[in-house]
């Protein structure tokens, strides 16, 4: 199934650099590549690193939601139900605000804003008198999320609507036009290097979804290692974040799939998680670059795609779970 | 009290508060379990033997006092090598993923495998043979979230089993069974413990597992553990004190039968 998945991402990968809009709407000819000096560089300077950032994109929110879903023993969980997306969102809009909106203002903005976002959630789950410690994990996301997205609006109503505006709210749709091979840069180390990590440790996530004292009975500090692997996640979604905006349902609909397809096991649906995210934003981004004459947000096509897709997953599931 | 390396565990002086009260549970316990031997705790709801078990586990810590496994302190085994000392088969536990039952019970290797390595090939035997062992072979693929209740006890025997562990800490396992199911708990328990692990078993209902039991510790709320040989402690007076009502015990077919009430 690996060998599969690895398969179809390069192909879709490959496709991707044919696919667009020049010289006429379509797959660029081989031929017309050999001749065309401008296809060339719009494909080596354009194209390439457009697809290597929604790769990025992709592999880091299908990772960290399998990770969160599991850690958190709540299926149900992505990265927006921490307080992570909407606190990145917050810091974001922030800097474009306040720093003009330079790429590193931003990342760095969105970053903290982020962690800060979980932190916060952590901190008040901590003090919430009420349910498991899931349930107030999740709780406290949500009152996070709440009062970031309040804090957003007020940004909004703030911006300048001729310039600000339209920029915070293409961000927060979330799209790729921006990549450029400095914006790669920026993007794939953080990306690689939680990833590497997480992959490394992939079997050993499986002892968190147990609960925490069976966890501690096989050896585990269940406290350490979730955090552990929550601020790898937080990073790499942020690091995305800052690059596309916000590109909802992938975290939630690809670790589903993937469990599908290679069970619950980490040690197996994590890398297929990771490919499938790949392939899933790869197409969603052709689609919004080469569908239409103008650019559609990606973030909306991962919304529309996911949300359909997630229906027909859920309700073809026999659902074995009640929690 | 003398630590022994001839104990399974030792507990010294042991003090236990619930944290979020301050209310005090154990209070000075000193007990020791013999290598090999199998206690059962016994006492009515809320006299803390799943506490006392998740003490010895080390997952709750004590307000002084301590703990020794096999004469070593506890706190002083790092966590992995307590995963191979000692196991855990909770009362119940239900993943919130699809988790096949062989690849749930592999997760009883992980004290022995490297952080970064997932289970071989080795693992994969061992853990085919534990399911053999406790007769739920046949289910190795089926998702354990589908699992009867009887089945996902075995389930969590069989995790615990592949740890290889010398103690196994037992919470109610013959509890919420039906008579087969609690038979064959009871067959596997009683050849677990021929084999010579040192199985600690909680149970508020003495009936069923005291037949296996070398030694019983009475928990009775606000008062010294009591621990005796099972004769010396499955009586009429000391049960009828410990619950609350009136005990009879006949003996027939060389078991002791408990009846409960008049």
């Amino acid at each position: 199934m690996n060998t599969v998945l690895a398969a179809v991402l390069l192909l879709v990968f490959l496709l991707s650099l044919l696919w667009g809009r020049y010289p006429q709407p379509g797959f660029t000819q081989i031929s017309v590549l050999r001749s065309d000096a401008l296809a060339q560089s719009l494909i080596l300077n354009i194209r390439l690193p457009r697809a290597i950032n929604a790769v990025m994109v992709g592999a880091a929110l299908a990772a960290a939601g399998m990770v969160l879903q599991t850690v958190l023993g709540n299926p149900l969980v992505e990265p927006g139900l921490l307080g992570v997306s909407q606190g990145a969102a917050f810091g974001a809009a922030l800097a474009i605000l306040s720093a003009g909106g330079r790429f590193w203002s931003i990342s760095v903005s969105a970053t903290f804003f982020g962690l800060a976002g979980l932190a916060l959630s952590w901190f008040l789950a901590r003090k919430i008198r009420y349910g498991g410690s899931i349930l107030r994990l999740v709780l406290a996301g949500v009152v996070v999320s709440a009062f970031f997205s309040a804090g957003l609006g007020i940004l909004k109503y703030m911006a300048d609507p001729r310039s600000e505006l339209p920029e915070i709210t293409f961000w927060l749709m979330g799209g790729l036009t921006s990549s450029d091979w400095s914006s790669v840069g920026r993007t794939v180390p953080p990306v690689i290097l939680t990833l590497a990590v997480t992959v490394l440790v992939r079997w050993r996530i499986n002892l968190l979804a147990l609960d925490d004292r069976s966890a501690f009975a096989l050896g585990s500090n269940p406290g350490r290692e979730r955090l552990m692997l929550v601020v790898l996640s937080v990073v790499a979604v942020a690091a995305v974040t800052a690059t596309a905006g916000i590109i909802s349902w992938v975290g939630l609909l690809v670790p589903h799939a993937a469990r599908k397809l290679g069970g619950a096991d980490t040690a197996r649906s994590l890398p297929l998680a990771i490919m499938l995210g790949a392939i899933f934003v790869l197409i969603c981004d052709n689609l919004a670059r080469g569908l239409l004459s103008g650019e559609i947000p990606l973030g909306l096509l991962t919304s529309l795609g996911g949300a359909i897709l997630f229906a027909l997953l859920m309700t073809r599931e026999e659902k074995p779970l009640k929690r | 009290m003398i630590e022994s390396a001839n104990n399974a565990v030792n507990l010294n002086n042991l003090t236990f508060s619930w944290p979020s009260t301050g209310t005090p549970l154990f209070r000075n316990v000193n007990l020791s379990f013999p290598s090999g031997d199998t206690v059962c705790l016994i006492g009515p709801n809320g006299s803390g033997k799943t506490t006392l078990m998740e003490l010895i586990l080390g997952w709750r810590k004590s307000d002084s006092g301590s703990i020794a496994l096999e004469g070593v302190p506890l706190s002083l085994i790092p966590a992995r090598e307590r995963g191979r000392k000692m196991a855990l088969v909770p009362q119940d536990e239900r993943p919130a993923f699809s988790y096949s039952v062989l690849d749930y019970v592999l997760l009883g290797r992980a004290p022995y495998l490297h952080p970064l390595s997932p289970p071989g090939k080795q693992d994969r035997d061992l853990a085919f043979q534990v399911l053999e062992q406790v007769g739920i072979a046949s289910l190795a693929h089926r998702p354990v979230p589908r699992l009867s209740g009887g089945e996902t006890r075995m389930v969590l025997i069989a995790r615990a089993l592949v740890q290889q562990p010398g103690i196994m800490l037992l919470d109610e396992p013959a509890n919420h069974l039906d008579p087969a199911n609690r038979e064959r708990v009871m067959e596997i328990l009683s050849r677990l413990k021929s084999s010579g692990i040192t199985l600690i078993i909680s149970s508020h209902e003495p009936d069923i597992v005291t037949r296996l039991a070398d030694f019983v510790v009475l928990l009775h709320q606000g008062r010294q553990p009591l621990m005796g040989r099972s004769d010396d402690m499955l009586v009429p007076d000391k049960l009828s004190e410990l619950y609350g009502v009136k005990v009879s015990i006949i003996e027939a077919e060389n078991r002791r039968i408990i009846l409960w009430g008049n």
